[in-house]
This record gives C-alpha cells, sequence and structure tokens, in this order.
C-alpha cells in the first residue's frame, strides 16, 4: 500500500502529530508530507494528493477545530476539484482538552468537506490530553491502556480501507473523575505559574495589547 | 498614615489624648472624608486583568473575511447607526501568518506573541471590545482560512490557566470579551453544515467561558435581523 498519502497538519515537526504521521507510516507505509513545509503555500501538496489512494490528515486542535493553514489546504483543494477523484480521507485530531466533544468538530469539518468535494470521508480518530506527549510515543499517554488499541483499531480500518465510526475516540475517551478535574486543574495552573517564573514572568501581569497605538 | 490623614491633623488642630476626644477626631475624618479616607481593602478582583476603565463600555468587535460576503460590513453599518460603539476589522488582503506554536507566548515573550505581522493592531483593538463578532463565509461548518488564522493567533488574549466549569476543564480570556458571535454566511446550508457550526460555536464559548450564539445567514439576510439577534 504504497498510495498513502500522511499529511502532518502541525507546524511542529515533533509533536504529538508529527508522532502519529510516524505512526501510521510504520504500520502502513506512505509519505509523511508536512503542511508548513512552505511558508504560505501548500500548491506543492496538489499533485501528491491526486496522485493518493488514501489520504491521512493528522493535525492538532487549534480553538476546537484544525489550524486555519489546514483549512487553507482544503479551500486549495476545493479551488482545483480535477484532482479529487474519490479518494479516502482519514482524520486524526490532538488536542489539549481531555474530551472528545472538544476536538470532534475538526472531525467533522473534514467529513463535510470530503462531502462537497469528490473524495470519501472514512472516518476520524481524536485523542485528548495529547500535550503531555509532546511527541514522545502513545504508549506514554495517560491513557494508553485505552488509547493505543483504539489507535490499533483505527490503523486496522484504514489498512482494510474500511469505515472507522467516532465511536472508536468516545469509547477511549479518559473518564476524569470530577475531584481529579479539579486537581488536575489546580497542579496545570501552579505548573504554568512556576515555568513562568523562570522564565522572569508574572502569571497576572497584563498583556501589552491593552496599550492604545 | 495616609497623605491625607495629615492633611486633616494639619487642618484640625492635635487635641489632647483623653479617651473620649481621640474618638471625636476619628468620627471628623470621617466625616470630612468618609470614603477616601478609608483604607482600601485589598480584595484581589475576580478577573485582575480586565481592564476596568472601560470595561463598562459596550464595544463591538467585527471581525470578518469580507472576501466572498458583505454581510459584515452590513451589520457593522447597521449597529453603528443603532449607536453601538463598533469596530470593523477585515481580515482579506492583510499579512497574517498562521500560529507556529512556537509557544514563545507562554514562556519567553510571555502574553506577547512572536510573529510580526498584521496582527498586532488587530489585537489591540479586539482586547477591548466586550462582544466579538465573526463573520465569515461557512467553510464546512467552520470558519474560512482568512479568519481562523486570525482567530487562531487571538490564542494570545487567552488566560494560560484552566478552570473547571459543570465539572470540566476549561480556559477563560484575559481580555473584555463577554460574548462571542459566530454569523456564517452561506446559500442553501444544509442541516448537518448548520448542526456542525453551531456545536463548534458552542465547543468555543465554552472554552473561553463567554455567551454568545451562532447564526447562519444567506447571502440576502437583512443585516438588521442579524444586529437585533446580537442586541438582545
Amino acid at each position: 500500500m504504497s498510495d498513502i498519502l500522511i499529511i502532518n497538519g502541525s507546524p511542529r515537526r515533533a509533536g504529538t502529530s508529527a508522532m502519529f504521521c510516524r505512526r501510521c507510516a510504520d504500520a502502513l507505509g506512505g509519505e509523511v508530507c508536512n503542511l508548513y513545509a512552505e511558508q504560505d503555500n501548500v500548491d506543492w501538496l496538489l499533485s501528491k494528493i491526486e496522485a493518493a489512494g488514501t489520504i491521512i490528515l493528522a493535525g492538532p486542535c487549534y480553538i476546537d477545530s484544525y489550524p486555519g493553514q489546514v483549512v487553507f489546504l482544503l479551500e486549495k483543494i476545493a479551488e482545483h476539484p480535477e484532482i479529487c477523484r474519490g479518494q479516502k480521507v482519514y482524520g486524526i485530531i490532538d488536542g489539549g482538552m481531555p474530551y472528545v466533544h472538544t476536538h470532534v468538530s475538526g472531525i467533522r469539518m473534514l467529513e463535510l468537506f470530503c462531502r462537497d468535494s469528490n473524495m470519501r470521508y472514512m472516518g476520524g480518530f481524536v485523542l485528548g490530553m495529547a500535550p503531555m506527549l509532546d511527541g514522545r510515543p502513545l504508549e506514554k499517554h495517560v491513557n494508553a491502556k485505552k488509547a493505543v488499541p483504539a489507535f490499533g483499531a483505527f490503523i486496522d480500518h484504514i489498512r482494510n480501507g474500511e469505515a472507522s465510526s467516532d465511536k472508536l475516540s468516545y469509547d477511549a475517551q479518559y473518564r476524569m473523575p470530577p475531584l481529579l478535574t479539579r486537581i488536575l486543574a489546580w497542579m496545570m495552573c501552579r505548573n504554568i505559574d512556576k515555568k513562568l517564573k523562570q522564565h522572569g514572568f508574572k502569571y497576572s501581569q497584563p498583556s501589552p495589547y491593552w496599550e492604545e497605538k | 498614615m495616609s497623605p491625607c490623614g495629615l492633611k486633616i491633623r494639619a487642618r484640625w488642630p492635635r487635641i489632647e489624648p483623653v479617651a473620649g476626644a481621640y474618638k471625636l477626631s476619628k468620627l471628623r475624618q470621617r466625616l470630612i472624608k468618609p470614603a477616601a479616607a478609608m483604607p482600601k481593602l485589598s480584595r484581589p478582583p475576580l478577573r485582575p486583568h480586565i481592564n476596568r476603565k472601560i470595561a463598562g463600555k459596550r464595544m463591538i468587535a467585527i471581525l470578518s473575511d469580507d472576501e466572498k460576503q458583505n454581510i459584515g460590513r452590513d451589520l457593522y453599518e447597521c449597529l453603528v447607526s443603532r449607536g453601538q460603539e463598533a469596530e470593523y476589522i477585515s481580515t482579506a488582503g492583510l499579512d497574517i501568518k498562521p500560529c507556529y506554536s512556537c509557544g514563545s507566548c507562554s514562556t519567553k515573550s510571555y502574553l506577547k506573541c512572536a510573529v510580526k505581522d498584521d496582527m498586532e493592531p488587530i489585537l489591540r483593538r479586539m482586547i477591548h471590545a466586550e462582544t466579538w463578532i465573526l463573520v465569515s463565509p461557512l467553510t464546512w461548518g467552520s470558519y474560512s482560512s482568512s479568519l481562523k488564522k486570525v482567530l487562531d493567533r487571538t490564542c494570545i488574549l487567552g488566560d494560560t490557566h484552566y478552570y473547571v466549569k459543570k465539572g470540566e476543564l476549561v480556559k477563560s480570556m484575559r481580555c473584555n470579551i463577554r460574548r462571542l458571535f459566530a454569523v456564517g454566511v452561506k446559500d442553501l446550508c444544509s442541516e448537518d453544515e448548520r448542526n456542525a457550526f453551531s456545536s463548534l460555536h458552542h465547543e468555543n464559548i465554552t472554552i473561553m467561558n463567554v455567551q454568545g450564539k451562532a447564526l447562519v445567514a444567506d447571502m440576502n439576510s437583512e443585516a438588521a435581523s442579524i444586529a437585533e439577534e446580537i442586541l438582545r
């Protein structure tokens, strides 16, 4: 299966999205491309998309959806309808919040895009609490016990060319007890303050953008 | 020893410290300057990053990708004609780079974006606004890329801390924003796309800890009816 194109939709070359890309490439083969390889230009990707049979789009979650640059790529594809020949599209989105519902809008956007263009949306995978990995393998995730087999099942779906349901991600979601949520929030805030202190900043200092210019 | 107290003592000659007289001078102080003479309670405000000077102004910022729609412009004119203090920011034709996730804003240059482009004046205007209105062609249940790039970059106005609301982790904003409206412009919008857009907006307002509504308009929609919905 060499007609797989894996797109890393993250500006970071060694982040969690890149880890997902590597994982897909190791399991399925195919080429990994970085969406941000060229500044403000995605045209070089279009010919690769045209040649591919299956496209896997892995990206981070920025404000509950894929980053603007991913939307830019999709708009560019829509401008060239001739390159869409019924390719299968799978999406992977990884975000900070532990909940699937926070990040699933990105997958919905991909589904609606495929419906509009001549591409086949086949399914998506959502991973919460992704920044804790920071490029480390999925096995290091706090929810690895559920996430690793779920992602394995997702890879199997791609290998077999079959559709994958959102249920996979919802079943693998880390169910955090309310008390733990509060403790986690407190701990994360404390870590943020500590990190800022190391850089010589105070958390509550005002934004420089308040000043009128 | 407030400067105020000194002034009062200068005006009112000090009475010999008799038990009753001391109380009387305190009473005089209170009568002359009731509020200012009292030391202020140093209770930290709930959201210290809010600019209180202009927090009372109901300012509206319209962020619009007006390359393919003019609802945003109409809406701005409609709101201004109703006496609202509004600002119009068009994302079309600006040099806005995507967020490179460099992490500088949360470490090296805290609260300041390291990417230099047309984003800075936008941030300086949006930080003051209480209501944000995002107007964009409805692009597969989401915003268009030029508006999404700007929106991704407004993260810098967000709070780095985490909070818990309704048992779930949320974030907050470090600016005056109270309400966020999203207007998706599309003719013949499918039900699925409408649902996707409103659930995306719902997630946005949840995570930003603000109020608001998602509206879908077509090219011929009346700006007045959208304005009414927003001012309600």
